[in-house]
C-alpha cells in the first residue's frame, strides 16, 4: 500500500465519521426540538456540526485534528443530551451508536474514555437527577439489564478493536520482518555469489590459457572451449542473481555512454550463435540502417535484455526461426530504439502471459522441465527497460510462437547511419536462395533498406539468365544453391564478387575468389561485403582463445605496494607488448606521473601511507587537463557488491578485480587505452606459445601449494612465475617477522595490510590454504574479531614458515634449462619504493651495523637492489654500507646511512 | 474499378491482425510520459501504461497524430489506392477528426481522393464502424455508399464501458476529487457510454465489482432481440483471464452471438477508464 493510499484511506474515514456524526446531530438535534430541551443545546450541536464539516473538508487541516474535535465535540453532544434525557436508558441506543462510531478510528484509549464518559452519566443520572430507581426487583433488574446490554457492547467492541489492533501490528511486523529478510537475503546472495564466481574466475581463466596453447588437438580444443562456456554460462547466472538482488534493492545505477548499435548486435549475434548450437533453428536479424551511429544509453545493459530475449526465444524453439528486428522511431529528443524477438517456438498461454514478468518463475514448467533457467531473466529484463524510460511487451499464440517487444527513449549523438555502402548506386546484387521465401523476402528487405539494387532468383535458369544481363556486380548463394551450381559461381566469380552464406557448423570449405559470410546474414554482414570488408574468420580462430592486440606505443603504470603483485600484473600484461612502469606507493605513483606521460594507470586499492583513493584524488587535483582524464582503474581484491560505483565515485574509471582474470584486463585495456595505440596481434603473437620446463615437478601431494594455479595466475609464463616465487621466497622470512611483530604490538591496522597482502601472494603462487587463512584473519581483524587473531597467528606464522620452506624445495629442484627457456621480458626501471618502506630498511641496516652484523647488511643490501627513492638508486648508499660493514667499518657504514638519511630526508 | 483503402485510427482497438489481413492503414496516437513519447500500440499498450501510472509515473499525456503526420500517412496509402476513407474516433474527444480534416486540406488537389468520416464513437464501438467499411470495400461498395451507410451505422453502434472506480476520470479532469471520493467510499461503478459522439455518464453500479460488471451485461443486452447478432466485442483494460471468461459466459448467456470478440483496449482508451474496465460493444438492427 502507497502512503497516497494510506492518506486517502484516512480521509475516507474521516468523511465516514463525519456522515454518521453528522446524522447523529440530526437525531439529537430532533430530540432537543420535540422534547423541548434547552436551546443553547440545538445551538451548541449546529456549531459543532458547521465546525466540523469545515474541518473535515479543509485541505490544510490534519485528519488527526479532524479526528480529535469530533471525539470532543461527540461526548460533548451526547453527554448534554444524555443529562437532558430524565430517563438514562432512553440513551442506551445513542451511547452504543457513539461507541460505534468511534470504533471507526480504531483506538482503545478512546473507547475507554468514552466508556469512563458513559460511567460519568449514569452517576449523574443516579446520584443527581435520581432518574434511576432502585425501588422494586424489577427496577433493579431492568437497570442491570440495561447496563449490561451496554457494557457488552462497549466490551465486544474493545475486544474487536484490540483484535484488530493486533493483527495491524503483527502485520506491520511480519512486513518488517520480511523487508529484513528481503535484505538479508540480498546480502547472502551478493555473497555467496562473490565467493561463487572467484573459483569460477579462475576455471574460466584457466580454460583461456588453455586455448592459447598451440598443438591441441581438436578434441581436447572442442572440449576445453566448452568447459569454458558453460563456465561462462553458469556465471551468468551467478551475473543474473545478483543483478536481481541489486534492482530489487533499487541499488542498480545504468551507466548511460556513447555507443554504436553495431556493435551491441554483433556480440548479441555471436552470443546467440553459440547458444543455438546444434538445434534446427535459424537466427534471422532485421536491422534499420538508418540507425544513428552515435546513440546514448547503458550499452551493457541494453545488450543484456537482448541476450536475454534471445536466449529465452531460443531455448523454447525447437525448428523454425528467431527474428531479431532492430529499428527506430524518430523523436524531438533523439529516437526510440525498438528492439523485437519473435520465434516460431511454444507460444504462451493467455494466463501464463500474465505471469511472465513475475520472478523466479518460468512459465508451464512441467512441458519446459527440459529447458534451464533461473527464471529472473525477463523480470531483470523488464525492470532495467523500466529504469531506461521504456516499455516491453508481449504477444503470444499458444503452439505458434511469442514476440517480445521493447522500446527505450535514447539520445542521439551522430546522426549519420550506422551502416552506409559506398558508392550504391553501382552496385547491382542477385540473392539466390532457392524457394526460401523467407531469405528471399530478407534479402529484397535488406537491398531496399540500404537503398541498393537487390534482385532474387529462384532457379537455375533464373541466375543463369540474370548473370548472363552482365551488370550484376555482387552475388550471394545460399550453401546448397552453391554446390549445386559451383561451376557456374566459379565462372561468376571471375567477373563479379560471389559471395555463399553459411552455417558455421557445418561450412565448407571454398576456393580462394568465393567468400563466405557466416549466417546469420543480415545489414551488417551483407553492407559488410558490399563495401569489401573481409569478413571471413576461420573457424580455429574462433575457436581458439581470443586474440589479444599489442600496444607498443601505450604507456601503463602499475602501482602496487606488493612487489610479487606487480610481478604478477606485470606477466599478465606482457602479452600485449605495452611499456609497463610500475611503483610501490601511492607518493611514488604521483612522483612518476609528474615527469612522465602515462596512458593508463592501474592502482591498487589498500596500500599503507597513501591508498589508492587518496593518490588518485590527488592526482585529479593536479594541475592540466590530462590528469583529470587520465584512466585510472583500481586493483582490489575485494570485489563485492557496489564497489565499482564506489570507486566511480572516488574518482577512478573502474576496477579490476585480483587475481586478474584476463578477459576482464583485455576489457579494460581495449576500453581505456588510447584507440590510436592498439593494433592487430602480430604473427608472432598467433604463434606464441608458453614452453613447459622440463623436469617441473608439480607438489601434488601438498595441498598448500599448487604451481598449477600460480602459473595460471601468472599468465602462464614459467619464468615470470620463478621470479615471483624467487621474490616470494626471499620476502617471505622477512614478512614472516615482519607480521608477527604488528601481532606483538598489536598494531591491528598494519596487521590487516599485512595480511591482506598475504592473501592475494599466496593465492597468486599456489599457496592455497595459507591464502584462506590470510584471508579468515584479515576478515577477523576488520571486524574486530581480534580474539580469532590470537587464536590463529601463531598458525599462520607457522603455515607461512613451511610455504617458504616448500618453494624454496620447488625452486632448488626444478632448474630452468637455459637451453630452452625464453626469458621474461624485464622492466628495466628501478622500482620506486615508499618513504615508510625505506624508513624500515634505514632502520633495519642502522640496527645490523649497530651490532655488528655484516651477514644482515650484506642481505639488506641486496634486498635493495632493485629500488630506487626519488629516482635514487638504494644500492648505492646500502651497498657501500654492506661492503664498510664487511671491512668491519660499521661506524662508517653508519655514516653512509645517515647521509642516505640527509639526503632522502627520510628517518627511522 | 476504384482501389479503395480504408484507414482508421489505432484507437478502434481492434486485433493488429485484423489490420494486416485486410490491408487497413493505422495511425499511432501518442502518450507522452517523462521520458518519451511512444506510439500507441505499437512502442506502448495500455498495461505498460496502467503500470507506468500506478507506480507513480508524473506525466502521461495522449494526443493525436499532428495533421503533418496525417499528410504524410495519407500521401503514403494514395501510393496504393486510389482513394482513401479514414474512419476517425469521435470528433468530441479527441483533435484526431480535425487533424485529419487539415492534412486533407493541405494535400490541396490529391486531398481529394481522401475522405474522412467521423465514427462517432471510439475503441471496438468504432472498430464496427471500420469493419462494416471494409467489409463493404471488399464487396465492391463505391466510396459513396461506404460514406453513407458509415452515417447511417454510427446511429446504431452502441458503445459503452463500466469503469472500476472513477480513479481515471478524476485523473483526465472528468470527474472532481469529491465525486471520486464518493464512489470510492460508496463502492460506485461508473456506466460511460457514447451519445452523439459525447462521453456521458449513462448510470451506475453499486457494490462489489464483479457482479456489478455482470448486471451491466444484462442491463446492456436487456434488449437483445433489438441487437444484431454477427459480432460483439468486448473489449477491456487489464482484466485477467478469469473475468474475461466470466463476462463472455455471461454474454453467452444472455444472447448468442456469431462472434464474440475480446479485444484489449489501447493506452489511449485506458488512460481515461483504468484497469479493470470492461465493455461490450454491438450494432443494434435497423
Amino acid at each position: 500500500m502507497k502512503y497516497t493510499d494510506v492518506v486517502t484511506n484516512k480521509k475516507t474515514a474521516a468523511k465516514a465519521g463525519l456522515l454518521i456524526f453528522m446524522l447523529c446531530t440530526v437525531i439529537m438535534g430532533a430530540m432537543c426540538i420535540f422534547s423541548g430541551w434547552e436551546t443553547w443545546l440545538i445551538i451548541m450541536l449546529a456549531v459543532h456540526a458547521v465546525v466540523l464539516t469545515v474541518m473535515t473538508f479543509h485541505p490544510k487541516i490534519p485528519v488527526k485534528a479532524q479526528s480529535a474535535v469530533l471525539m470532543l465535540f461527540s461526548f460533548s453532544n451526547i453527554f448534554s443530551c444524555s443529562i437532558m434525557e430524565n430517563d438514562i436508558y432512553q440513551s442506551i441506543a445513542v451511547f452504543i451508536g457513539a461507541a460505534i462510531l468511534i470504533s471507526v478510528y480504531k483506538d482503545v484509549k478512546l473507547l475507554l474514555t468514552y466508556a469512563l464518559l458513559i460511567v460519568c452519566g449514569a452517576f449523574y443520572h443516579i446520584f443527581v437527577l435520581g432518574s434511576v430507581s432502585f425501588d422494586t426487583m424489577t427496577d433493579i433488574t431492568h437497570f442491570i439489564v440495561r447496563i449490561s446490554v451496554m457494557l457488552t457492547a462497549l466490551v465486544f467492541l474493545l475486544v474487536f478493536i484490540s483484535s484488530m489492533n493486533k493483527n495491524e501490528e503483527e502485520l506491520k511486523e511480519s512486513v518488517a520482518e520480511a523487508r529484513q529478510a528481503e535484505h538479508y537475503k540480498s546480502d547472502f546472495l551478493a555473497n555467496m555469489s562473490h565467493e561463487i564466481r572467484t573459483p569460477m574466475n579462475a576455471i574460466v581463466g584457466m580454460c583461456e590459457l588453455i586455448l592459447r596453447e598451440s598443438g591441441l588437438s581438436e578434441s581436447v580444443r572442442e572440449n576445453c572451449f566448452n568447459i569454458q562456456t558453460s563456465g561462462r554460462s553458469l556465471l551468468a547466472i551467478i551475473n543474473d542473481i545478483l543483478d536481481f538482488s541489486k534492482i530489487e534493492s533499487g541499488k542498480l545505477e545504468l551507466i548511460p555512454d556513447e555507443f554504436n548499435i553495431a556493435s551491441t548486435l554483433n556480440t548479441v549475434i555471436n552470443m546467440s550463435e553459440a547458444r543455438r548450437r546444434n538445434k534446427k533453428i535459424e537466427i534471422i536479424v532485421k536491422a534499420d540502417p538508418d540507425i544513428p551511429r552515435g546513440i546514448i544509453g547503458d550499452e551493457v545493459r541494453i545488450r543484456q535484455v537482448i541476450v536475454n530475449l534471445m536466449t529465452n526465444a531460443i531455448k523454447y524453439t525447437e525448428k523454425g526461426y528467431v527474428t531479431l528486428t532492430v529499428s527506430q522511431s524518430k523523436q524531438d529528443y533523439g529516437i526510440n530504439l525498438l528492439v523485437s524477438v519473435a520465434d516460431t517456438g511454444i507460444g504462451i498461454t493467455e494466463e501464463n502471459i500474465e505471469k511472465l514478468f513475475t520472478s523466479f518463475r518460468q512459465v508451464d514448467t512441467k512441458k519446459n522441465r527440459s529447458v534451464e533457467g533461473t527464471g529472473l531473466g525477463l523480470a531483470i529484463s523488464k525492470r532495467l527497460i523500466t529504469q531506461m524510460g521504456g516499455f516491453v511487451g508481449v504477444k503470444s499464440e499458444y503452439g505458434v510462437g511469442s514476440e517480445f517487444r521493447f522500446v527505450i527513449p535514447v539520445k542521439v549523438t551522430d546522426e549519420r547511419p550506422f551502416i552506409t555502402i559506398k558508392e550504391p548506386q553501382s552496385i547491382h546484387a542477385v540473392g539466390y536462395f532457392g524457394n526460401n521465401d523467407r531469405y528471399n523476402k530478407h534479402f529484397c528487405e535488406i537491398g531496399r533498406q540500404l537503398n541498393v539494387d537487390f534482385r532474387c532468383c529462384e532457379s537455375d535458369e533464373e541466375l543463369k539468365t540474370m548473370s548472363d544481363g552482365g551488370n550484376i556486380t555482387h552475388f550471394f548463394a545460399g550453401k546448397e544453391e552453391y554446390i549445386n551450381n559451383a561451376e557456374l559461381f566459379g565462372q561468376l566469380a571471375e567477373k563479379s564478387e560471389v559471395f555463399v552464406i553459411q552455417e558455421r557448423l557445418d561450412a565448407i570449405e571454398l576456393p580462394e575468389n568465393i567468400k563466405c559470410i557466416f549466417k546469420p546474414f543480415y545489414a551488417i554482414s551483407v553492407a559488410s561485403a558490399l563495401n569489401n570488408e573481409n569478413m571471413v574468420v576461420s573457424l580455429n580462430e574462433r575457436r581458439g582463445s581470443d586474440i589479444r592486440f599489442s600496444a607498443p606505443k601505450a604507456r601503463v603504470l602499475i602501482v602496487d605496494d606488493n612487489a610479487i603483485n606487480l610481478k604478477v600484473a606485470v606477466g599478465l600484461m606482457q602479452p600485449y607488448h605495452m611499456q609497463l612502469i610500475t611503483a610501490e606507493s601511492g607518493p611514488a605513483a604521483i612522483n612518476m606521473l609528474r615527469s612522465r606521460d602515462i596512458d593508463l594507470v592501474f592502482m591498487d586499492h589498500m596500500m599503507p601511507e597513501m591508498d589508492g583513493i587518496e593518490a588518485t584524488k590527488i592526482i585529479r587535483d593536479m594541475e592540466g587537463d590530462y590528469y583529470k582524464k587520465l584512466p585510472i582503474v583500481a586493483l582490489t581484491a575485494n570485489a563485492v557488491n557496489g564497489v565499482r560505483e564506489m570507486f566511480i565515485q572516488e574518482g577512478l574509471n573502474d576496477f579490476l578485480a585480483k587475481p586478474i582474470e584476463l578477459s576482464a584486463l583485455d576489457r579494460i585495456l581495449r576500453n581505456y587505452l588510447p584507440k590510436k595505440y592498439i593494433e592487430a596481434p602480430t604473427a608472432s603473437d598467433y604463434a606464441e606459445n608458453d614452453r613447459r620446463k622440463k623436469g617441473r615437478k608439480p607438489v601434488s601431494e601438498s595441498v598448500m601449494f599448487d604451481p598449477d594455479k600460480g602459473l595460471m595466475y601468472t599468465g602462464g609464463s614459467i619464468d615470470a612465475y620463478r621470479e615471483i616465487l624467487e621474490m616470494y621466497a626471499k620476502k617471505g622470512p622477512e614478512k614472516r617477522v615482519y607480521i608477527d611483530k604488528l601481532f606483538e604490538k598489536k598494531d591491528w591496522k598494519n596487521y590487516v595490510i599485512e595480511v591482506h597482502a598475504l592473501k592475494s601472494t599466496s593465492l597468486s603462487i599456489g599457496a592455497v590454504k595459507l591464502s584462506e587463512l590470510a584471508k579468515e584473519l584479515e576478515l577477523a581483524g576488520k571486524s574486530g574479531s581480534y580474539g580469532t587473531i590470537e587464536k590463529k597467528n601463531g598458525m599462520l606464522s607457522d603455515l607461512y614458515g613451511e610455504v617458504i620452506d616448500i618453494v624454496n624445495d620447488y625452486l632448488g629442484e626444478s632448474e630452468p634449462d637455459d637451453t630452452e627457456n625464453e626469458t621474461a621480458e624485464e622492466t628495466a626501471e628501478l622500482t620506486e619504493i615508499s618513504a615508510e618502506k625505506l624508513s624500515e630498511y634505514i632502520g633495519r641496516a642502522k640496527d645490523a651495523c649497530a651490532g655488528f652484523d655484516g651477514d644482515a647488511m650484506t642481505a639488506i643490501a641486496d634486498e635493495v637492489s632493485d629500488y630506487s627513492y626519488n629516482g635514487k638508486p638504494l644500492k648505492e648508499y646500502f651497498g657501500r654500507a654492506a661492503e664498510l660493514a664487511e671491512d668491519f667499518e660499521y661506524d662508517t657504514a653508519l655514516e653512509e646511512i645517515a647521509r642516505l638519511e640527509a639526503e632522502t630526508e627520510v628517518s627511522v | 474499378m476504384k482501389k479503395i483503402g480504408i484507414t482508421t485510427d489505432c484507437v478502434c482497438d481492434l486485433p493488429e491482425e485484423y489490420f494486416i489481413l485486410n490491408d487497413v492503414g493505422v495511425v499511432y496516437f501518442y502518450i507522452t510520459t517523462s521520458t518519451g513519447r511512444f506510439r500507441d500500440g505499437y512502442e506502448i499498450d495500455s498495461a505498460n501504461l496502467i503500470e507506468y501510472l500506478e507506480n507513480g509515473g508524473e506525466k502521461a499525456e495522449t494526443c493525436a497524430p499532428e495533421p503533418i503526420e496525417y499528410k504524410s500517412f495519407f500521401e503514403e496509402q494514395l501510393k496504393k489506392y486510389d482513394e482513401i476513407i479514414h474512419i476517425s474516433i469521435t470528433d468530441k474527444v479527441s483533435l484526431s477528426y480535425r487533424n485529419a480534416l487539415e492534412a486533407v486540406k493541405d494535400m490541396g488537389d490529391e486531398g481529394k481522393r481522401v475522405h474522412v468520416a467521423d465514427s462517432e464513437h471510439l475503441s471496438t464501438g468504432m472498430g464496427h464502424v471500420v469493419i462494416n467499411a471494409v467489409d463493404m470495400r471488399n464487396g465492391g461498395s463505391s466510396v459513396q455508399e461506404i460514406l453513407e451507410e458509415t452515417e447511417r451505422l454510427k446511429k446504431r453502434v452502441s458503445t459503452s464501458f463500466i469503469a472500476k472506480n472513477a480513479d481515471y476520470l478524476y485523473r483526465n479532469g472528468r470527474v472532481s476529487k469529491t465525486v471520486r471520493d464518493i464512489c470510492d467510499t460508496f463502492m460506485i461503478h461508473p456506466i460511460l457510454h457514447l451519445k452523439n459522439g459525447r462521453m456521458t455518464l449513462k448510470g451506475v453500479q453499486i457494490g462489489n465489482y464483479d457482479n456489478s460488471v455482470k448486471r451491466y451485461i444484462r442491463q446492456e443486452l436487456r434488449h437483445s432481440k433489438k441487437i444484431d447478432k454477427r459480432r460483439l466485442f468486448i473489449t477491456h483494460v487489464g482484466c485477467t483471464v478469469k473475468k474475461i471468461s466470466e463476462a463472455k459466459a455471461e454474454v453467452n448467456r444472455l444472447c448468442a452471438f456469431e462472434e464474440v470478440i475480446v479485444t484489449k483496449a489501447s493506452a489511449t482508451i485506458s488512460s481515461n477508464c483504468g484497469e479493470g474496465t470492461i465493455g461490450v460493444l454491438y450494432i443494434n438492427e435497423n
